[in-house]
């Protein structure tokens, strides 16, 4: 392969009043095969370029676009040639990373300057002409240019991203407006924010967005209390904190979460769980914003944004008695509420995108085609925790399998059956024949998709409590999921849904018997 | 002491070297090929009789010699007000001391001093025109477009293109005999100017040049072999280096 052949092919602007400089460019023999020229004569022509969104491998400007009239001043022409100059300023506003090579009669040194300070890449003085020189010189500028955007793109790779720290990722207009619900209110810390949604929609994620969204917060603590972590007991003294010897076990004083959370945000997940009397202790500080630690004898005031989370109808727990009144109408000031993923699929191929870490138009090379679909159409009751985890497991299944792509046999069970379910819907067998082994003796009509495919995932999990005997960190792994609450959540979301259906699963029945009480 | 002198009008000199003979002092006509390196004082008279116009170079002369003699004594003659200069002499007025006179004149480099107006086109706006134009091209700018397309003929002769090709391309069309007339169209309007100015030596090559490559475009066949036999391209780039050269005495070059 020759020298000239291995040069690549170049889309260059040529930005000049002088006709015969666009065409002595053109026909320079360096430049005839292996380059392509578009041309602009005046400032209006290279303003339609700039709007027209094309791209050039390069760009040649000479800095003065009009005509010298006799008589000119030489300081009219040199305030000609700063109109150039500022020009440069806005070529690289609408194009960052077009090369330019300004060529001018010009050959003053300060101008030279000054065209590289405002974003130029090279300085050529017309009179200088050498094509071969030139054509070096223009290569060398687009291959710099390119170089450093690669090296940016690799820095952007390698770099590890700051907040936001977990990206409220979607494109759905339902997460698109969410959004802008926790933008507005994440500087209003009178308000407070409930954010409710099923387990692994995002809660969590939502209140860090909010968090890092505050223009006055960002900097400050954001302090995450799981209520359902915290044992009952001991729920008062990690809220509002203990002096010594409030308590049996407490040997020196103890901050509690919202006094850590001063200046900041307190997220308070799973607020739901929260026994009666630490609501009323809660409900204080939402109303005065102080708090009195067990066993001390002052308030403290606090400056502190609370964003309460549950995957619990509160109104339901209200009218149970479980849940004070008052606390909920003090909590539901700003509801936030998140939609299962299901109820968003548009935002399954954003979120594949980031735990994958690789763009979509990539995902050919990533999975198999049929995999990829199946992806999108599961129903994912899990939501995002379940899609991150599923996402996690088949990267595990692919490097355990020592396959180049993700396949079929690398999805979890219930993503399978999913396709299994499909064929013999559509095309061979009614419905009964595919719960071939599942207890449906009685005759009991499948309805919908979802119920089938809840049937398939309590099969699943069944299968897998008798193999694992029960240990549920264990069927959590053999089901490829990250954690044993997923499965409970499973069972619970299956329950509420088809309670019918769990009928058949004596071993989910027995290991799970709270959830049915 | 010798004294040189440029005239276009031989009998002024003459009775200036009558005058000045008197006082043991000699008038010597100045030569282009011998410059100005021996020179003590040098008598321009001025205004000259060149191309059918008076002409005034004083100042493009003092700024010349200021550069390449400064020491030397610069100094014009002709019918203009003694008073407005030191260094100009009113022929019809002499100074009886003349060598007193040129003794207390100012130096060529000395910036106290203007040549005085004699009448004539000045020549340092002629020259500034010559190379400004009178609109859109300097004559430098010409000059970048006309050497654009030897540039390119030398790249394609480089890179091995048949020579039919190379003339196809940049010849073939007529645009490079454009441009070269455009130059030469003004060249031939002020070139008899120069022969008063201090670098006609210079002005006197490009003409030489000039005319060689003259024939190229008045051949009719317009023959690759001929413009490499007269050296067009290299003879271009020579007057664009004469003219360069010569640039930085002319005042008011945009």
């Amino acid at each position: 392969m020759s020298k000239e052949s291995n040069k690549k092919n170049y889309r260059i602007l040529i930005v000049d009043d002088d006709i015969s400089f666009h065409k002595d460019i053109r026909q320079a023999p360096v430049f005839l095969q292996h380059y392509e020229f578009e041309n602009a004569y005046d400032a209006k022509t290279l303003d339609k370029f700039l709007k027209s969104g094309v791209q050039f491998g390069l760009m040649v400007l000479d800095l003065v676009l009009e005509p010298t009239r006799e008589h000119e001043t030489p300081e009219k022409i040199k305030e000609k040639v700063e109109t150039g100059l500022t020009r440069i300023k806005k070529i690289r506003a609408a194009w960052p990373n077009t090369p330019i090579v300004v060529a001018t009669n010009h050959n003053i040194l300060s101008i030279a300057d000054k065209a590289i300070n405002l974003g130029a890449d090279a300085f050529l003085y017309k009179p200088e002409y050498n094509p071969e020189e030139w054509e070096k010189r223009f290569r060398r500028v687009i291959e710099d240019r390119a170089l450093a955007q690669e090296n940016e793109d690799l820095k952007q790779q390698f770099t590890p991203i700051q907040p936001p720290i977990a990206p409220f990722l979607g494109i759905s207009p339902q997460i698109e407006t969410i959004r802008q619900l926790l933008k507005v209110v994440a500087d209003r810390p009178d308000l407070t924010v409930l954010i409710t949604g099923e387990t692994g929609v995002g809660k969590g994620v939502a209140a860090r967005f909010l968090h890092y969204n505050s223009q006055t917060r960002r900097d400050k603590p954001f302090v995450t209390v799981d209520i359902s972590n915290i044992t009952p007991s001991l729920r008062e003294s990690e809220l509002f904190g203990a002096m010594k010897g409030a308590y049996t076990d407490a040997k020196t004083d103890k901050k509690g979460r919202l006094q850590m959370a001063d200046d900041g945000i307190l997220f308070l997940d799973e607020i739901g769980e929260l026994d009666k009397d630490t609501q009323a202790k809660l409900l204080q500080f939402v109303q005065t914003k102080t708090i009195r630690p067990m066993g001390a004898e002052k308030d403290i005031q606090l400056d502190v944004h609370i964003v309460a989370a549950t995957n619990k109808v509160l109104k339901e727990e209200v009218k149970n008695g479980n849940f004070r009144l008052d606390l909920y109408q003090r909590l539901k000031v700003f509801p936030i509420e998140i939609p299962p993923l299901r109820d968003r699929r548009e935002d399954i191929e954003i979120l594949l995108e980031h735990f994958l870490n690789v763009k979509s138009r990539e995902f050919d090379k990533v999975f198999e085609p049929d995999v990829r679909h199946l992806l999108f159409k599961y129903d994912w009751v899990g939501n995002v925790r379940e899609l991150e985890n599923t996402v996690l497991s088949m990267k595990i299944q692919q490097e355990v399998r020592g396959l180049s792509l993700i396949t079929f046999e690398c999805l979890p069970e219930e993503i399978q059956e999913l396709k299994r379910t499909a064929q013999s819907v559509f095309h061979i067998a009614p419905i009964k024949t595919v719960q071939a082994d599942a207890p449906a003796e009685d005759g009991e009509a499948i309805g919908d998709v979802n119920e089938q495919q809840s049937l398939i995932m309590l099969q699943a999990i069944e299968k897998a409590l008798i193999k694992k005997n029960g240990v549920k960190n264990d069927v959590a792994a053999e089901l490829g999921w990250k954690s044993s609450d997923l499965v409970r959540y499973r069972i619970k979301t299956i329950h509420e849904k088809f309670p019918q259906l769990l009928s058949h699963f004596p071993e989910i029945r027995r290991r799970y018997k709270k959830l049915f009480v | 002491m010798d004294i040189f002198f440029l005239a276009t009008n031989q009998s002024v000199p003459a009775y200036f070297a009558q005058h000045v003979g008197a006082k043991g002092l000699r008038m010597m006509p100045f030569l282009y090929e011998d410059g100005l390196s021996n020179c003590e004082a040098f008598v321009l008279f001025s205004p000259l009789y060149v191309n059918g116009h008076y002409v005034s170079p004083d100042s493009v002369w003092k700024k010349y010699c200021g550069q390449y003699s400064p020491e030397m004594k610069f100094l014009t003659a002709g019918f203009a007000n003694p008073s407005t200069s030191d260094n100009c002499l009113e022929i019809s007025d002499l100074p009886d001391d003349l060598s007193q006179f040129i003794t207390n004149a100012k130096t060529a480099a000395d910036v106290n001093w203007k040549p005085t107006d004699t009448g004539g086109l000045d020549m340092m706006d002629v020259l500034c025109r010559f190379f400004n134009g009178h609109g859109n091209e300097s004559i430098m700018e010409q000059f970048s477009k006309l050497l654009r397309i030897p540039a390119n003929i030398q790249s394609a002769l480089n890179l091995n293109f048949p020579l039919q090709r190379i003339y196809n391309l940049y010849l073939s069309d007529g645009d490079w005999a454009g441009r070269w007339q455009v130059f030469l169209n003004r060249w031939n309007r002020y070139y008899p100017f120069f022969a008063c100015l201090p670098f006609y030596p210079k002005f006197r090559e490009i003409e030489k040049i000039a005319q060689k490559i003259n024939l190229f475009f008045q051949s009719d066949e317009g023959d690759i072999n001929l413009y490499l036999q007269i050296g067009c391209s290299e003879g271009i780039e020579t007057i664009k280096n004469l003219l360069a050269e010569i640039a930085p005495h002319v005042e008011g070059i945009k």
